[in-house]
């Protein structure tokens, strides 16, 4: 029976092991793509390139507008972020702190928009779209740019995750800190801020960096709200791209637009990735 | 009391946002599944609930709601498998912290990359029917993306780029449990496995269940992997649809220039949400309804 | 290439209908501003294409001073014209394709051409209407006249290696059954002879509907769509008999209802496989990746029936004028002037596809399918436009079986009993 164990327990190990490896090949095996000639892709998949075609990354750069791209997506992921966090950390702080009674209530309130896949309001999401950058133009600003559109549903399709995650984490925080710094005369925001702010800063990091993932590989929202290609991200940059390459099959310049658009991810994983997983493990695991 | 007078201002903001952008839009998603409206120029109508009734007749959409269902069972039930795996071994493996690193990796890259990457190792001359046949086992070279097999691959693909961060979910409670119970339990002469069923796994129920939420809201979902593993040019096969993309053909009229159907589009988005609640509310059937107090 | 990419809901914004009703776009076209075009193109930026066009309007503006201002949007234009033209917005000229014309036409995008058509091309003294073979302009034709003008026409047909069977350009095989034959005696000697990105279904469905065009001609698949009893039709049968002995025969390249695309046609390019029923765009799509020895030529498939008028598929790529635009005439002269045989050859010699003047040459390649063009007296749009007129069909009914049929998975006899079902579920 032991024995038994012992060889599943050395089987899981080996499996996990197979897993990290598996991919840190894959991430190999896009970087050599990513200098192969299309022809030697598809003869010799595996293997090192027998002509390190660099030239792939000049083609993908200059004929999928990564550069701008790259910008579009680093900004619209920045804004969003700060701004999910501008209002979801106060309301979160509100609903689990200060709201009494309501407490249960607003979280269900806001955990029910988790179950609500944005697909549910695709079309009326377009509708708003248009409306808007109309009424903007119009009356308000004379001018509009779908991007910002993008940036406000990414703002309250993250909402209620961030909410209703942070609510659970400022409930954690021991009540003390709070009324001792309520019986020192502090003003309440102070308390917020000063105090209960930088002790749920785990779970605010945690929060913050998942939504950010998830906006950088979002692709849909910007295919639909962003019609302009020089508007639009870097996913949404490499999904044209594939769909060009697919026609003049330079396979190689698409692996090419693969690594740099994973390669920023992974750059700042390697540079991160303890703080990020280690984060989420503080975070949720509260 | 100063503190209550603070609720609305910080509330409010966050609300309204809520509101009027998230809550309004779905209502008005619910509204428009009741209609029949091609979009410019096109004339809205009412139709009740023929929409519901036409999708529920069309086999395309049967196929790819029990796709959806199937996706999102199937892979649940590995991810919670890989998962609990993970949990028995990595809280005691040497280079934990690096081996969770490496297997989140994958869900940090963007669903396009990964599913464009690894349709192109199921290539019938690609990486994987290459690697059998280097190591002798090419009698089982597979045409891994014809109709048969298409959707199973895209499953173990959605597998590798989600396992890693629900191995980490897991692990951030692994991790909250006192060593000492652990120690207890060494003393008193629990293998990792007996650990494993009576420590671990008790006090990590409400984890597991959020995750198991988490899953269900983004299994439901499905979209851009598909896109990416069966490229632009073509249709989906319906082998290979999810409801997302079953909505997205008839949201856009299919990709050779139709008329678009919103109605029908909303109306899938309206029943993506209920299969979502259902299986949220089943998943906090895993939570545990008294709970354990440590510390 | 004429198949659209993700522009996933870029359609869903076609919504803007509600919105657009009452409101007047204060940014309207400023009718008394200095001549210039607004051009929204389709082109990625670099393509021979793009290139050509860009060179187009440098000479323009040169001569003539008139600006135009090209916006090259990629695989979304479709939409975003659509959008822009139906809130009095939009460009005065924008690309667009036969597939788009029904789209275009429903979202008032195309207007009256017949003024543009006959614009006369500057030192020719012709019209754009004369230039154009009488295939392409009723191709090109719907209820309501001329939807564009076309520079570039398409046509699907078999590619073949005329290193391997030099005499197809002279003596083609005269009936689909031959063309097996000549098939099978590649098999026999141990070579797959048919190259096909099965996991394509618009491709995969090219046989069958060039061999339904051989049986029954033109509209077939309207009458399919529209008529359950249109399945019995011993000509449908016919076509759906023959397709199911090649599938029988084994002819296609292993595994090609699995191949990543576009595996199938580099395969083909670099010599693996003799033959690809596609259209004529594969020869510049698969340039890069052909081998030295391959010689990719393209013929008219062989009918089944020999005895039937022969019908050629046509589709074309074009410009479109915006009808709400306020510089009609200015359009219809910048038309006229990148129609010149000069600009229109390139597109043979630059973007290796056929050109739509009836003087400029096909490349080499392509040479016998333009004749088919010039001499066709029976044209068909690709898949007789069902794809724009009855999508749900097409997508949910036809493709998936017509998959099932080419992959082997069903017979003959199967596929035309579902069809017919499925097709009288759908309520005709």
């Amino acid at each position: 029976m032991t024995g038994f164990v012992r060889a599943g327990l050395a089987l899981i190990r080996v499996g996990l092991w197979v897993w990290v490896l598996f991919n840190v090949a894959m991430v190999v095996w896009v970087a050599l793509n990513s200098v192969k000639s299309s022809q030697e892709i598809f003869d010799n998949p595996v293997g090192l390139p027998g002509t390190w075609v660099w030239d792939n990354f000049a083609t993908a750069w200059t004929t999928s507008g990564l550069g701008a791209a790259t910008v579009n997506s680093v900004l619209l992921v920045i804004v969003s972020v700060v701004l999910i966090m501008a209002l979801s950390i106060p309301a979160a702080y509100a609903v689990a702190r200060l709201g009494g009674r309501s407490t249960g209530p607003v979280t269900m309130f806001f955990a029910i928009g988790m179950s609500i896949p944005f697909q549910a309001f695709m079309v009326p999401m377009v509708l708003i779209s248009v409306g808007l950058s109309r009424v903007m133009i119009e009356w308000v600003t004379g001018f509009w740019d779908p991007r910002i559109t993008v940036a406000l549903f990414y703002v309250v399709l993250s909402l209620p995750f961030s909410v209703f995650v942070l609510i659970g984490y400022f409930r954690s925080l021991p009540g003390e800190l709070e009324e001792a710094a309520a019986l020192d005369g502090a003003r309440a925001f102070r308390t917020f801020w000063q105090i209960m702010v930088p002790l749920a800063k785990p779970g605010i990091t945690t929060v913050a960096v998942l939504n950010g993932l998830s906006l950088w590989n979002e692709s849909v929202i910007v295919l639909m709200l962003v019609p302009d290609e020089r508007k639009q991200t870097l996913n949404v940059a490499l999904l044209n791209f594939y769909s060009n390459m697919q026609y003049t099959s330079n396979w190689g310049g698409l692996f090419a637009g693969v690594v740099i658009v994973v390669l920023p991810m992974i750059v700042t994983y390697l540079w991160f990735g303890r703080r990020i997983v280690s984060g989420m493990t503080q975070g949720i695991g509260k | 009391m100063e503190r209550r007078k603070l609720y609305l201002p910080m509330l409010l903001p966050a609300l309204i946002a809520y509101l009027v952008f998230f809550v309004a839009p779905s209502l008005f998603g619910v509204v428009l599944s009741f209609g029949e409206w091609s979009g410019l120029g096109t004339e809205f109508s009412w139709i009740g609930v023929a929409n519901y009734a036409g999708l529920l007749s069309s086999p395309m959409f049967l196929t790819s709601f029990l796709n959806t269902v199937m996706l999102t069972l199937i892979v649940g039930v590995t991810l919670f498998l890989i998962a609990g795996a993970a949990m028995i071994v990595l809280r005691t493996a040497r280079a934990g912290a690096f081996i969770r690193s490496a297997v989140f990796l994958p869900f940090m890259i963007s669903p396009i990359a990964v599913g464009l990457a690894v349709s192109f190792l199921f290539n019938p001359k690609g990486l994987v029917n290459s690697l059998l046949s280097l190591v002798g086992l090419s009698g089982l070279r597979q045409p891994w993306l014809g109709p048969d097999l298409i959707f199973q691959v895209i499953m173990v693909g959605v597998v590798w780029s989600a396992a890693g961060f629900y191995v980490v979910l897991v692990m951030s409670a692994v991790d909250g449990i006192p060593p000492s119970l652990y120690e207890v339990a060494r003393i008193e002469g629990a293998s990792l496995v007996q650990q494993f069923r009576h420590i671990t796994l008790p006090l990590t129920r409400d984890m597991i269940a959020i995750a198991a939420a988490l899953w269900a809201i983004a299994g439901i979902k499905t979209f851009e992997i598909i896109i990416a593993f069966v490229g632009t040019a073509g249709t989906p096969p319906v082998e290979a649809r999810t409801l997302a993309v079953e909505q997205y053909l008839r949201a856009t009229g299919g990709r050779a220039g139709g008329l678009a159907q919103l109605g029908e589009a909303s109306a899938i988005g309206v029943i993506m949400t209920a299969s979502t609640i259902v299986l949220i509310m089943l998943s906090r059937r895993i939570q545990r309804t008294e709970r354990l107090e440590w510390s | 290439m004429r198949i659209r990419v993700v522009a996933v809901a870029t359609t869903v914004t076609t919504l803007l209908a509600l919105t657009a009703c009452g409101t007047k776009l204060q940014g309207d076209q400023p009718t008394a501003a200095p001549k210039s075009l607004v051009y929204w193109g389709k082109w990625a930026k670099g393509t021979p294409q793009a290139t050509l066009f860009e060179q187009v309007i440098a000479d323009y503006t040169k001569q003539t001073g008139v600006k135009v201002d090209v916006q090259w949007l990629g695989n979304g234009e479709e939409e975003q014209v659509k959008n822009a033209i139906a809130t009095g917005q939009g460009p005065d000229l924008f690309d667009t394709a036969i597939d788009h014309t029904a789209e275009f036409r429903a979202a008032g995008a195309l207007g009256d051409m017949s003024a543009v058509f006959q614009t006369t091309i500057p030192g020719e003294n012709t019209t754009i209407e004369k230039v154009l073979p009488q295939s392409v302009l009723t191709a090109i034709k719907d209820d309501k006249g001329y939807g564009f003008v076309p520079h570039s026409v398409f046509s699907i047909g078999l590619w073949y290696d005329a290193a391997r069977y030099p005499d197809f350009a002279s003596a083609p095989p005269k009936t689909f059954a031959e063309l097996l034959e000549i098939a099978g005696k590649e098999k026999a000697a141990k070579r797959q002879p048919i190259a096909l990105d099965g996991t394509i279904n618009s491709y995969n469905a090219f046989w069958l509907y060039q061999l339904l065009l051989s049986t029954a001609g033109p509209g077939i698949l309207r009458d399919l769509a529209s008529d359950p009893a249109a399945w019995d039709r011993p000509e449908v049968k016919q076509a759906v008999t023959a397709l199911q002995t090649l599938v029988k025969a084994d002819l296609f390249e292993p595994d090609y209802m699995a191949t990543k695309f576009p595996n199938a046609q580099n395969a083909w390019a670099a010599g693996e496989h003799s033959f690809n029923l596609n259209g004529t765009w594969l020869g510049s799509e698969t340039a890069s990746l052909r081998a030295k020895s391959v010689q990719a030529r393209i013929v008219s498939l062989p009918p089944v029936d020999a005895s039937k008028t022969p019908v050629v598929t046509i589709g074309a790529l074009g410009w479109g004028v915006n009808p709400k635009s306020a510089q009609q005439k200015t359009a219809a002269e910048f038309l006229a002037f990148a129609m010149q045989k000069k600009y229109i050859d390139r597109i043979a010699t630059d973007a290796d596809n056929i050109p739509s003047r009836t003087d400029s040459p096909a490349p080499e390649s392509l040479t016998s399918i333009q004749e088919s063009i010039r001499s066709a007296t029976e044209v068909s749009l690709d898949f007789d436009g069902i794809a724009t007129l009855k999508p749900k069909w097409f997508n949910d009914v036809f493709l998936p079986l017509d998959d099932k049929l080419i992959g082997g998975k069903i017979d003959a006899a199967k596929f035309l009993s579902d069809g017919k079902a499925q097709t009288a579920a759908m309520g005709g």
